[in-house]
């Protein structure tokens, strides 16, 4: 299953991408290995992530859809 | 040429002038009053360097469903007449205006407590981020 992910902010600057694609993502904690092991400096910055564009906080499971979107979110600064 | 992107994002800095002069047109004979909170870069300084400018990004489709749900309950929460957020995306100067909401009601103090409640919300929940940039070109992300 494609996840493709899209970074922000400082993030986005510090992986130097704002869009990444990969597959043979399971779930949210594998996800999160994934980038920590691809992109170390990701462990001392604090962010959340959306799954279709909906904040999670504890494990998901990836359901088998053709390609879900994976939003890595800094802490928000507007308004 | 029209410069919003969606419902709630402007391009660049919100011209104030001309969206209080719409809104206010069409105010409804009973409101009783008008609150408006303008969020306005500031041109903060940071050593030999001060801020000339905010750029603002978003995550669109999560940011504007956000707002929409923020709408959403401080409608239900409060008797208002009209609830307007607006907020830019992209380049706003120091002493422009990136963030502008408009409450609408009969009195006073629905006016006053929803307009904070929503100003509150919008920093807390709506996925935007601003990179200060300074008059010397360097750039430093807010809120990290």
């Amino acid at each position: 299953m494609k996840v493709n992910i899209l970074a922000f902010g400082a993030l986005a600057e510090m992986i130097e991408s704002e869009e990444l694609e990969t597959d043979d993502i399971t779930d949210s904690d594998v996800l999160h290995q994934y980038l920590l092991n691809r992109y170390p400096d990701l462990a001392n910055n604090d962010f959340q992530i959306a799954i279709d564009q909906k904040l999670v906080a504890c494990k998901v499971v990836f359901s088998c859809n053709d390609c879900i979107e994976v939003a890595l979110l800094p802490p928000f600064s507007g308004g | 040429m029209s410069r919003e992107l969606s419902r709630f994002f402007i391009k660049d800095a919100i011209d104030v002038h001309r969206i209080l002069d719409e809104l206010n047109q069409k105010l409804e004979g009973s409101s009783g009053a008008v609150t408006i909170f303008q969020g306005v870069v500031r041109g903060d300084a940071s050593g030999d360097t001060r801020v000339r400018e905010i750029d603002y990004s978003a995550y669109l489709p999560m940011a504007t469903e956000s707002f929409a749900q923020i709408e959403s309950s401080i409608s239900k929460e409060y008797s208002l007449h009209k609830l307007v957020v607006l907020h830019s995306i992209g380049k706003v100067e120091a002493g422009q205006c990136s963030l502008l909401v408009y409450v609408s009601a009969a009195h006073r103090a629905e006016a006053f407590d929803a307009l904070r409640e929503v100003v509150e919300q919008i920093k807390a929940k709506v996925p935007i981020w601003k990179k200060e940039i300074f008059s010397d070109d360097s750039s430093s992300w807010g809120g990290v």
